[in-house]
């Protein structure tokens, strides 16, 4: 048996930046979640056509890619990150094994379908979940899971069930660990870049956005035109439940509300203070504003949602008595979306403006 | 597979963490349960459905044991191939009654360890009552499954 000394496990919004986060606590830095997300870069829109979702509606990413923000807090703070794939299981295993014993918490990047201590509502095939081994004893493991209050345990079969999926761009079997903190960081500069880095992947450059119509601004206005087509795409109960989760997936899966914007807001609140800045203070009212907005967009898609019905059968004498009211309903709820990317575009082009004047 | 009586119900309530400004204007967060968990019995109800709506397709012979997992748990077909480690012809081949006689039991196998199953949920369907409880155990491999069968303590 071999447990962690000292670990805290801490739930967070989201999986990555709550895996880092504990990751770089538990190393003996204290750092927020907030901030592992504005420095990493976090947020994003990305309509991808042509990836189907499980709803069976085209993917929708409010984030970068899975270990992106790894990636880009550990380029801008300096903390050293040990991470490796591994090109089979056992030898992962082997190597989460060396470092349990050497008192190393270590975060996996797992399908976290296979999670069985949480509820069965989240057993979704998503091979991009976060979380961190904290002790094995025999076949079960101890996992930190930023998604669970408690601590929870995973058999082996299911770990390695879940660590090597075989599914398109999943990372099977890579891991990562602190390996060493700097004396000092330069939180400041820090900051500052991943404000920057974060408006030049919201707003494309005028040629690559009509290339890119599906990232960032432009991404947000191509998905608003296509919700007012979702009654001629799709029927249902896919329809249905494609609505209903395109606004679980703003809310309800780590996102932290209102698609990564409120918690944004909390790292432009910390950045603010950090730098001095009255300009940041006034750019985090606006995106927890908007944050709040999208959570209202989001409660509309719900309440539209759930007037369709619960089966196919019952769905066409449905849609011939409600098509104008649910065209209607998309159509403003589209409306909002338009309104809410000519937000983000002012918003991150007056952040871009500010972080260029602090840097 | 076992398919309860009753739909499965959420037992503990499953908070998140939130942000959200508070009275001043700070933002905070906090561990709430979703401002749509009053409606998760939905959920469970619609996968029941789900669950009829397949069966009674399978049993039609109108689909195969591996679509009815797929589609089930939501998987594209290319995930699924890729996953599996085959073409997505060939995937799409399983998904039809006749082709999934063809499946050899190794690759059924990589089959039953995406969707966590065993091989014998592939050809069995198991209607449990609230009053009894079933408890299935793997072994070698997911090609073997004991299944112990006792009263439900809660419903006697």
């Amino acid at each position: 048996m071999k447990t962690i000394h000292n670990y805290t496990h801490e739930v967070a919004a989201h999986c990555e930046t709550g895996s880092v986060r504990n990751l770089i606590k538990h190393a003996g830095l204290e750092v927020t979640e907030p901030m592992i997300f504005g420095i990493g870069s976090g947020p994003a829109f990305y309509y991808l056509f042509f990836v189907k979702g499980p709803c069976k509606f085209p993917l929708i990413g409010i984030r970068t890619p899975p270990g992106t923000i790894l990636k880009n807090v550990s380029k801008l703070s300096g903390i050293d990150f040990f991470s490796r794939q591994y090109s089979n299981t056992d030898k992962a295993l082997a190597k989460a094994h060396e470092l349990l014993e050497a008192n190393v918490p270590v975060a996996l990047s797992v399908d976290m379908f296979y999670m069985k201590y949480l509820p069965s509502f989240l057993h979704v095939h998503a091979p991009f979940h976060f979380i961190i081994l904290v002790g094995v004893e025999g076949d079960r493991y101890t996992i930190s899971d930023p998604y669970f209050e408690e601590i929870g345990y995973l058999h082996i079969d299911d770990l390695r069930a879940a660590w090597e999926t075989h599914a398109p761009l999943a990372k099977d079997n890579s891991l990562f660990h602190v390996k060493n903190i700097p004396g000092e960081i330069d939180w400041k500069t820090a900051v500052i870049r991943g404000m920057k880095r974060t408006c030049k992947n919201m707003i494309l450059p005028p040629v690559i956005k009509n290339l890119m119509f599906f990232v960032g601004i432009q991404g947000i206005r191509t998905y608003a035109k296509k919700i007012r087509q979702w009654p001629k795409d799709y029927s249902g109960v896919i329809l249905r439940e494609g609505i209903l989760f395109n606004a679980v997936g703003f809310e309800d899966q780590g996102t932290g509300g209102g698609a990564f914007r409120l918690m944004y807001g909390a790292f432009l609140q910390e950045a603010a203070e950090l730098l001095g800045s009255a300009a940041l203070v006034e750019m985090a009212d606006r995106i927890i504003e908007h944050g709040r907005n999208w959570r209202d967009i989001s409660r509309m898609l719900i309440r539209l949602g759930k007037k369709l019905p619960t089966s196919d059968e019952e769905y066409n004498d449905w849609i011939q008595q409600n098509a104008g009211m649910l065209d209607d309903g998309l159509g403003e709820i589209a409306g909002l979306f338009e309104k809410a990317a000519d937000v983000e575009d002012r918003f991150f082009r007056d952040l871009g403006r500010i972080a260029a004047d602090l840097d | 597979m076992i398919i309860t009586e009753t739909p499965e119900q959420q037992k503990h309530p499953h908070r998140f963490l939130m942000w959200d400004a508070d009275k001043d204007g700070k933002c905070v967060s906090s561990l709430t349960e979703s401002e749509f968990a009053s409606d998760i019995h939905l959920y469970y109800e619609q996968r029941a459905m789900e669950v009829r709506c397949l069966l009674a397709r399978l049993t039609d012979n109108e689909i195969s044991p591996v679509y009815f997992f797929m589609d089930y748990q939501q998987i594209a077909v290319k995930d699924l191939a890729s996953r599996v480690r085959v073409s997505a012809s060939t995937v799409k081949k399983h998904l039809t009654p006749d082709g999934f006689k063809k499946v050899s039991i190794e690759i059924l196998q990589r089959y039953a360890r995406v969707f966590d199953i065993v091989l014998a949920d592939f050809f069995n369907f198991t209607f449990v009552p609230d009053d009894i409880h079933v408890r299935n155990t793997r072994h070698n491999n997911r090609l073997l499954q004991k299944t112990t069968i006792t009263a439900n303590e809660n419903n006697t």
